[in-house]
């Protein structure tokens, strides 16, 4: 549903609300389905529905208070596993950008059909692969030829080259699983396409001008939206990421929460939630922002 | 009609067929596919053992009688290398192991034999030879040596021997299980529970997406509501709750993969028939008096839609499988003692320690061959049906 309407500040604001409430909403999932999980340590005279007000009150009213483990304070575990967790997406979308901008680029000024068969093939092959088995697969390559494991807990003890393989073998799964590379690939090589066929491009060709910068600038719009579709699965494959790893990032303490028998850590699952979807909400938020402003027929 | 076939539908075709294959001999004979061997046997083929396997060999120099010395690694750089060549590593009953330790130029330059090992091995005609019997089974500590002809250096190595009545050409775990027999047992569970998912998501996406898009109202923006929320959260940790709250069940965690997947089949079906919505010819239909739902399934998703319906389908199957292996390796998924390929590969994450590749290796391998088999053949049948390539 798009309102159109003279008056921006009303579809900025229209936009706002839409996804936060999306978010509100994912959110209240979240607490009903976590008030549904079995839980032996809770007393059996509280009911399903004061579950459901506690961990409503905790997201919505920010009530963090120490982790169930006692020793540390919910908010300095959410914003550690924030930093590690944000570093992996934000290092995995790099590479994928380094890889697929140049291949997508290059393609789409079909200079080089072979290449492009080549190259397509190979991502078309191996984009099916899940970033469960990519990790797998590097962490077993790294240890027979590299002789170490790629574990966070090398991060901050070893050299720079252990650095290095602690840091790129995990984003590397991220980046290559679940055909992420291969949709930024089609679309940046769709869209250049597109864009290389305009009319207003090929005027500034016929002037001698530079014509990439106008390519890369048409871009920014369909890498973006092609990058908020993906977010929701790059936070499931970071997830994976971090256990293979060992990289104690917001992921692995949801996990770790969940699998744990006994007490869980309801706050710190709801915190790291939080963050996630926060995300997710920031994501979509600049995506339709984007959206109106790059595009302007949709500026009405 | 033209029927377009090429290497990638076949290859799909074939890899679809061999999964089915092994999901058959698991449901029938799944007592008796895992054969039972030496623990931790590596695989037979020795290009595996060559090329993968970590576990170095150790030799020892020893100068004279009389020193102490360490065991090193082989240095391969080093000239006159008399054990120049890998030892296999495994060895079946009844057939004859052979280990030729080096060139014939070098082997005339030393003397072998055997220090340690089972009874029968024996240094003959260039090789250390020994043919296993069924009394010997089980794993042998093999020493190795040799001396040259002109020198008191002796050299020795040591290495670990696998002899097995099977051949176990994937190798062994930790409990002497077969991993070609576990990769069988566990395939169970790779088309089953998909099914669950695929009536969730293809179907109610295509019944949600073609009335969302054919309608403007109330229920269909209720639609695209639900749709936005669902595509916001991530589905993994959805898989996590539901397999928590419904202690593990997969075909309940299925029930969530069909949610999670139904936004985007909804909205390819109904970006599809709001395409079609406005066409000519369904003006005419409603025109001639038919009813809406017979131009909406008969007119416009029948004729259209079928590409993308089954596409859709091996896209959730591969989904499905995805996550039944993720979520049995974060073990939240199928439980042990149950086998799946989830839990192959958690094993394997603790042995790759040891150098121990294969439980890691081969079910990687079945596993993107069974993604691949989904998508090669939903890509290419939905080539096959659709009506644009189709026209004579």
């Amino acid at each position: 549903m798009i309102i159109m309407s003279n008056d921006r500040t009303k579809n900025v604001l229209y936009l706002l609300l839409k996804n936060a409430a999306v978010f509100f909403i994912s959110l209240f999932i979240i607490c009903l389905l976590l008030a549904l999980v079995p839980d032996t340590a809770i007393p059996s005279e509280i009911s399903y529905f004061e579950r459901v007000k506690d961990y409503l009150t905790i997201s919505y009213l920010f009530s963090y208070d120490y982790s169930v483990s006692g020793n540390f304070l919910i908010s300095e575990l959410i914003l550690h596993g924030s930093k590690l967790t944000f570093t992996l997406i934000f290092l995995s979308l790099l590479i994928v950008l380094i890889i697929a901008l140049p291949a997508g680029l290059l393609v789409a000024s079909e200079k080089n059909a072979m290449f492009q068969k080549l190259f397509a093939g190979t991502l078309s092959l191996l984009s099916p692969i899940p970033i469960l088995i990519w990790a797998s697969l590097l962490m077993l390559l790294v240890f027979v030829f590299g002789n170490m494991v790629p574990l966070y807990i090398d991060f901050e003890d070893g050299d720079f080259r252990t650095r290095m393989f602690v840091l790129l073998i995990p984003v590397a799964a991220i980046a290559l699983g679940d055909g992420i590379l291969l949709d930024f690939y089609n679309k940046i090589r769709d869209e250049t396409r597109k864009v290389m066929n305009e009319p207003w491009l090929k005027a500034v060709k016929a002037r001698g001008l530079p014509i990439y910068n106008h390519v890369l600038r048409a871009l920014l719009l369909p890498i973006f939206i092609t990058l908020s579709s993906k977010i929701t699965y790059l936070i499931s494959g970071i997830i994976i990421v971090e256990y293979i790893f060992a990289w104690q990032g917001l992921g692995f303490m949801i996990w770790r929460s969940l699998e744990t028998p006994g007490a869980k850590d309801y706050p710190l699952i709801l915190g790291s939630v939080k963050v996630l979807l926060f995300t997710v909400f920031l994501f979509s938020f600049i995506r339709d922002i984007l959206t109106y402003k790059l595009n302007p027929q949709l500026m009405k | 009609m033209i029927i377009h076939l090429n290497f990638r539908f076949i290859l799909g075709i074939m890899l679809l067929f061999i999964l089915i294959g092994m999901n058959v001999f698991a449901f029938f004979f799944s007592d008796s596919i895992i054969k039972n061997g030496t623990p931790a046997r590596p695989p037979s083929l020795y290009l595996f053992q060559k090329v993968l396997y970590h576990q170095p060999i150790e030799e020892e120099t020893v100068e004279d009688f009389f020193s102490f010395t360490v065991p090193e690694e082989i240095d391969q750089d080093a000239e006159e290398l008399i054990f120049s060549r890998n030892p296999k590593r495994t060895a079946t009953v009844g057939r004859e192991y052979r280990y030729v330790p080096s060139s014939q130029r070098l082997r005339s330059k030393a003397s072998f034999w055997v220090e340690e090992g089972p009874s029968g091995m024996k240094y003959e005609d260039g090789a250390f030879i020994w043919t296993p019997d069924t009394t010997q089974i089980g794993k042998y500590d093999i020493s190795l040596a040799t001396q040259m002809i002109d020198s008191e250096t002796i050299r020795s190595i040591r290495f670990k021997l696998f002899s097995d009545k099977k051949p176990f050409y994937f190798g062994t775990n930790e409990r002497g299980n077969s991993v070609l027999g576990l990769m069988i047992a566990g395939s169970k569970w790779s088309i089953l529970p998909g099914f669950i998912a695929v009536l969730i998501a293809v179907f109610g996406g295509l019944f949600l997406g073609a009335y969302s898009g054919y309608n403007k109202n109330l229920s269909s923006n209720i639609v695209d509501g639900a749709t936005l929320v669902l595509e916001s959260i991530p589905a993994l940790l959805l898989f996590f709750l539901a397999a928590v709250i419904f202690s593990f069940n997969i075909y309940i965690v299925m029930i969530a993969v069909g949610l999670v997947l139904l936004p985007a089949n909804i909205n390819v079906i109904k970006s599809t028939v709001k395409h079609f919505v406005d066409c000519q010819f369904v003006e005419s239909s409603k025109e001639i008096g038919f009813a809406d739902n017979q131009i909406l399934y008969r007119d416009i998703i029948w004729y259209n839609c079928k590409p993308i319906i089954i596409s859709q389908i091996a896209n959730c199957f591969a989904f499905a499988i995805m996550v039944e292996v993720t979520l049995s390796y974060l073990q939240f998924g199928i439980q042990v003692p149950e086998v799946s390929w989830g839990n192959i590969l958690l094993q394997g994450k603790s042995d790759i320690y040891k150098g121990e590749y294969w439980m890691v290796f081969f079910p990687s391998l079945v596993i993107i061959m069974s993604l691949l088999s989904f998508y090669l053949t939903g890509n290419g049948l939905s080539r096959l049906l659709d009506p644009r390539k189709n026209s004579t």
